[in-house]
């Protein structure tokens, strides 16, 4: 039963904020309180399943195949915390007195249903009820790209939406493929049907819903809305969205990872497009100078390091993936705060507009380092153990081209940081650079700071969490005897 | 009936791509929905006849029944595009109504010839149009 409260409160929340229309103060009051409780729930959730037990709950005692049902297992209560973590963060960043009142008065009821979307995708036990939180997903980031209210703000979004809608509409078409198929959409009922359907028509339709999701994790070529809408968003908002947006196409692909490895194809086109994805996604942030868009075609490559990893097949490299998929969130939304802080104290986006002076104090310089160094995985941060993972599970997997490409991809990961050092940190003030604005408040990204570190020196718990996750998303039994025996009316038994 | 219905799905899908292709956004929001019917045809089509669903009266064929499971599922789909095409028609026209031309462009890049203070008010959010 938390499993509908941690789905519901969200959704109340955000109605609630919507109807009743607070003052900024006030609206930022009840986000915050809803926010720790949302967290509270979160990491309890991820305690309860945390010794491998599957949570699960079917909506009005329709027991899958027939009715829909939401299941947590290790997988998703990893995903759920991290949102409500990242979710946390944004909210204190998110101040009236720094990014403006009607900003922060929009932006909380959206906040809080874009949640129930994403906590809605990572626990639902089925791929239809997916797509429905997709789509709420969807059109709540569209709302929040809105909330700046600017003419880019509106030119960046609409090819944003329009790309998702043939994203979703070929996740529908798989959809339809794969019921026809097997006569069901729900991801356990599936796993038991698909080992069995003809190969080519499974082909078809798991290839479509690969697109899609690629296309919402952001892989070369389906990237470029990515770039495109995070310079416009608010700064919280942005690293909100570059901490879990990608992440939604990445534990799509993860959940349906059982059925690509049915097909041999599947797997490989996945290794190839993140290697392909990890390399071009890097020098793509090479070639930027606006530091939003230059981290923004970071999270291409790096995610690009996620889908190689998973695209293994094997526990060690999906394990590595969700450990790499969790760091890359933690640091990109770090990153994306130190890059509100150097925007606004320079006044610009533009690292060429940027100079030394504004960089100043040594919290600035170490959270940038901390963050840079752990993106380019340097040994005593999170970066290190998650890459290093990743390569470890190249290696076994014999992924040759795709460990070469890793490891230029990661060679360039240092260029560019480096790149955004030289600019913001060392560069001598010039003529076209500007003087000092405003400040926003350093709490959320300190505390983004300490959890880097944290996960760095959590490593090992933290990976063998993720390969336990790992095993259990491949061998599904748990989850399946789980699904199927919520207490319901209908079991499959008595169907069939 | 199926021929029929895949030549419909063939059909659909051209005409989408075709009318996705173009810039102005009208014909990107029409393309869009022919996608979408095309799509929702092969979810209808992807049904099983002669369900397995009871819903069956005296003297009906199972086999003549259609499949309520791919039915919901379309008329959930219906109902998301109906909404996503609203959307899309909503910023086209305020997009207009902003000076700007109903078409997808090339999002713009970086701060341009702009001032500091406009930056700083954009970032800061003072200067938020409703």
């Amino acid at each position: 039963v938390s499993l509908v409260i941690l789905f519901a409160l969200p959704g109340l929340v955000g109605i609630a904020l919507w109807l009743a229309r607070p003052s900024a103060r006030a609206s930022r009051f009840a986000s915050l309180l809803a926010g720790v409780a949302i967290l509270v729930l979160a990491l309890r959730l991820v305690d309860a399943t945390s010794g491998g037990i599957v949570l699960a709950h079917a909506f009005g005692g329709w027991r899958p195949p027939f009715g829909i049902a939401f299941a947590a297992d290790r997988l998703s209560a990893l995903f759920v915390a991290l949102h409500a973590v990242l979710l946390l963060v944004a909210l204190v960043a998110l101040r009236p007195e720094s990014h403006g009142e009607v900003v922060v008065r929009r932006a909380h009821p959206l906040l809080f249903l874009l949640s129930l979307g994403l906590f809605g995708s990572f626990l639902t036990a089925d791929l239809f009820d997916l797509f429905v939180m997709f789509e709420l997903v969807l059109v709540t980031s569209y709302l929040l790209l809105q909330v700046p209210g600017t003419r880019r703000s509106l030119a960046a979004t609409l090819p944003t939406l329009v790309i998702n809608l043939v994203a979703s509409a070929l996740f529908l078409a798989g959809l339809g493929i794969l019921y026809g198929i097997t006569g069901s959409t729900s991801i356990a009922d599936l796993g038991r049907e698909l080992p069995g359907a003809p190969p080519e028509l499974r082909r078809v339709a798991l290839v479509m819903l690969v697109l899609a999701f690629a296309t919402k994790a952001a892989l070369v070529p389906f990237c470029f809305w990515m770039p495109a809408t995070y310079p416009t968003l608010s700064a919280p908002l942005a690293a909100l969205f570059a901490g879990i947006m990608t992440k939604l196409g990445v534990y799509a692909l993860l959940r349906i990872m059982p059925f690509l490895v049915l097909d041999p194809l599947l797997p490989e086109l996945l290794v190839w497009a993140g290697g392909i994805s990890a390399l071009l996604g890097v020098l793509g942030a090479l070639a930027q100078y606006e530091m939003r868009r230059l981290l923004a075609f970071h999270s291409v490559s790096q995610v690009g390091f996620v889908v190689l990893a998973s695209g293994l097949g094997s526990v060690a490299g999906i394990g590595g993936a969700i450990f790499f998929a969790l760091h890359h969130s933690l640091v990109k939304s770090a990153l994306y705060l130190v890059a509100d802080e150097l925007e606004r104290r320079n006044a610009s986006r533009d690292l060429r507009r940027m100079d030394f002076r504004h960089a100043g104090g040594v919290p600035l310089v170490g959270c940038f380092i901390v963050a840079a160094f752990s993106l380019a995985g340097m040994p005593p941060f999170s970066g290190f153990f998650g890459k290093l993972g990743v390569f470890q599970a190249a290696f076994e997997s014999a992924a040759w081209v795709g460990l070469a490409l890793l490891v230029a991809a990661s060679v360039f990961t240092l260029a560019s940081m480096l790149k955004i050092w030289s600019f913001a940190f060392q560069r001598l003030p010039g003529e076209d650079s500007v003087g000092a604005g405003s400040r926003s408040g350093g709490l959320p990204l300190l505390a983004m700071i300490f959890l880097i570190l944290g996960l760095g020196f959590a490593a090992g718990p933290v990976q063998e969490y993720s390969s336990a996750a790992a095993g259990a998303l491949l061998d599904s039994s748990g989850y399946d005897e789980a699904v199927f025996s919520t207490p319901g009316r209908l079991g499959p038994s008595e169907a069939r | 009936l199926l021929p029929v219905v895949a030549l419909a799905v063939f059909l659909l899908v051209t005409v989408g791509v075709y009318l996705l292709l173009h810039r102005s956004l009208l014909r990107i929001a029409l393309g869009l929905g022919c996608l979408g019917h095309a799509v929702h045809l092969l979810v209808l089509s992807g049904g099983r006849w002669g369900a397995r669903a009871p819903l069956i009266k005296e003297g009906v064929r199972p086999q003549d029944v259609g499949d309520p499971v791919s039915q919901a599922f379309v008329l959930t789909a219906i109902v998301i595009a109906l909404a996503f095409t609203l959307y899309l028609l909503v910023g086209m026209a305020a997009q207009t109504r902003r000076g700007g031309v109903p078409e997808l462009a090339p999002p713009p890049e970086g701060d341009g010839e702009r001032e500091a203070d406009e930056i700083l008010a954009e970032l800061e959010g003072r200067e938020t149009e409703t």
